[in-house]
């Protein structure tokens, strides 16, 4: 291999720019970032605080917009404690809340449309039964600004639906194969680390059809309040993410893409330029940034340009050349 | 007054900030209640009373990362054209690292975050009256809608505090002038009233007319404040805490149910009107 032949004194002659565009499975990307499911909302909260923070694209900078779980009814979500801090991480229940792909559609796409029209939309979709994905990605079909579907079966935060299509190859296969015949976008599977072998799964949805497969999605744990000897959570297990989960995630986006041959989408507790570059190294053709989030608002932002930077000090002018690139 | 106003929510999110403030003070009031004065040019300009920021609990971003990774909301103490004061109490991990932080280093705040208080218009000149009610260190989001209100209302002050340490209670409130009227409770007896701040108000709503009733607290106490003002037909505000990880509306994790539904704690919120509350 002698992709990092080129040293940093000639880059800077010569690297002028780097190419950041990948190409995710049909999803063609402006550069590899995108978010964690769940941790963004559909973009306009941050849209506003990157704008005032001078990125005048607003959240227009993503390579893509990965929304919050959509279901075909409204779910209201969990009782109780939704979130707590742990050791370099946090805990969530917040069992996907959300307002139901109909009003999705009214209000959260409407605004995308009039303000990120540039940037990619991955509508993360979520059900109880096969039937109730399916539904949702008919009713996004009618939806021009939709451009890709993430597969959520691997929400360890509701008890029907959600993690246990994910831990079983056979349902995971057949929800893929049911949604890939009701579209032509790229679908992407977004897998749990939750199980005895990520491969496993990963090779099943491959085969069902999927355009690529997402991961790691919350790593499910458990706190205790040692006062009333009660479990934190209502549902007691919450998923754990942050730069806690980060060396779990790297192994499973390793392993998964030396399993199949559809492109990865790399996630779990990113929070700096080099973590960016390891899941990049470990496999992963694009990147999302979830937990960062929420302790620097513009966490996406300062990775991109540092992502920019890191290839131009390091003679590297595609990003996709790093895909996959471990000595 | 500007606690008048009802923001829009697009206005709101325009209006929010991420600021690196300079510490210009951070000391013990008590064994417990620390307070915290930030320079800031972008947020304090735009704070309405009732509104928080979120911040950082450590000047060290790795550490935030890696140590404190959810920022903490605060309600704003006091704020003016440059600066925001912040009163916390020593509760846990991230108010031990927040007091290590020293004058001259920089936090990481987001801001001005929700809704404010609304006071209703009063309908001619006349002096208003109104009732405040604080428990805890609750009581911090209060004291900037005192501030605004004694310049057009009498306002009767109920603070209470588990003790004397505790109360969120000083000689700031000398500022608010001739019009307030404070009253202490403290469940240890230490200050004033030896009970709840609730044992209080009976006696202040028979025998004054009020316009209008704020009150943050404990959830209980705050519960029973809502159902006194409904009993008693007083208009009546409430700010609820809840946990907080983005603070800007996206996460879902600072949920309230309401009449309306499930709302967010951090932009549709913290101030509620009473009535909306599902308790």
């Amino acid at each position: 291999m002698v992709k990092h032949a080129v040293t940093q004194n000639e880059c800077l002659g010569v690297c002028e720019s780097v190419n950041l565009a990948v190409n995710l499975g049909g999803l063609m990307m402006q550069n590899p970032l995108t978010v964690a499911s769940g941790t963004f909302g559909s973009g306009r909260e941050y849209h506003a605080l990157w704008r005032n923070a001078g990125y005048h694209d607003g959240i227009g900078a993503l390579g893509a917009i990965t929304t919050k779980g959509v279901s075909l009814k409204p779910w209201d979500g969990n009782a109780g404690i939704r979130i707590t801090q742990s050791a370099a991480g946090m805990l969530n229940s917040i069992g996907l809340q959300n307002k139901g792909v109909e009003e999705f559609c009214a209000i959260d796409l409407a605004w995308l449309k009039q303000n990120a029209a540039g940037t990619a939309v991955i509508v993360n979709v979520c059900g109880h039964s096969l039937d109730e994905y399916q539904l949702v990605i008919q009713r996004l079909e009618e939806e021009a600004s939709v451009s890709a579907y993430e597969l959520n079966i691997s929400c360890p935060n509701v008890s029907c639906g959600g993690m246990s299509f994910g831990t079983d190859a056979l349902l995971a296969s057949e929800l893929t194969a049911r949604c890939r015949t009701l579209t032509k976008r790229p679908l992407i599977v977004k897998l749990t680390p939750n199980v005895t072998d990520i491969t496993e799964i990963a090779r099943a949805i491959e085969s069902a059809g999927a355009d690529a497969v997402s991961l790691i999605n919350t790593v499910a744990g458990m706190s205790i309040d040692i006062k009333s000897r009660k479990a934190l959570f209502e549902r007691k297990v919450a998923g754990l993410s942050g730069p806690a989960i980060k060396p779990v995630a790297l192994w499973a986006v390793y392993r998964v893409a030396q399993a199949v041959n559809i492109p990865v989408l790399g996630m779990g507790g990113i929070c700096t330029v080099e973590d960016c570059v390891e899941f990049l190294l470990a496999g992963a053709c694009a990147l999302a940034v979830g937990t960062a989030s929420f302790n620097d608002p513009l966490s996406a932002p300062h990775l991109l340009e540092g992502l920019q930077q890191w290839c131009e000090q390091n003679g590297v002018r595609n990003v996709s050349e790093l895909t996959g690139a471990l000595n | 007054m500007n606690c008048e106003q009802k923001l829009d929510y697009e206005s709101k999110l325009n209006d929010c900030f991420l600021e690196d403030c300079v510490v210009l003070r951070n000391y013990a009031l008590s064994d417990t209640l620390w307070r915290l004065d930030l320079r800031s040019d972008l947020i304090a300009p735009r704070v309405l009373p009732g509104q928080f920021v979120h911040l950082c609990v450590s000047a060290s971003p790795s550490d935030c990362v890696f140590g404190h990774l959810l920022r903490r909301p605060l309600s704003v103490y006091f704020a003016n054209n440059d600066t925001i004061s912040l009163i916390y109490q020593l509760v846990g991990r991230g108010t031990r690292s927040l007091i290590c932080v020293s004058a001259g280093s920089r936090l990481s705040v987001l801001g001005p975050i929700g809704s404010c208080w609304s006071v209703p218009a009063l309908k001619d000149n006349s002096c208003g009256r109104a009732l405040l009610v604080g428990g805890g260190i609750g009581t911090a989001a209060l004291h900037l809608l005192a501030r605004q209100l004694t310049q057009t209302h009498v306002v009767d002050f109920v603070v209470g505090a588990a003790n004397a340490s505790m109360l969120v209670c000083n000689e700031d409130l000398l500022l608010c002038g001739e019009k307030l009227r404070l009253h202490i409770a403290t469940d240890d007896g230490s200050a004033g009233h030896h009970g709840f701040t609730i044992d209080l108000l009976p006696e202040l709503v028979n025998n004054n007319k009020y316009h209008y009733l704020a009150t943050c607290g404990p959830e209980i106490m705050q519960r029973k404040v809502a159902a006194l003002a409904k009993s008693t037909g007083i208009y009546c505000d409430v700010s609820l805490e809840r946990r907080m990880a983005c603070g800007i509306g996206a996460c879902l994790s600072c949920s309230v149910d309401t009449i309306y539904g499930k709302k967010r704690a951090c932009v549709d919120g913290p101030v509620f009107n009473a009535e909306e509350i599902l308790w």
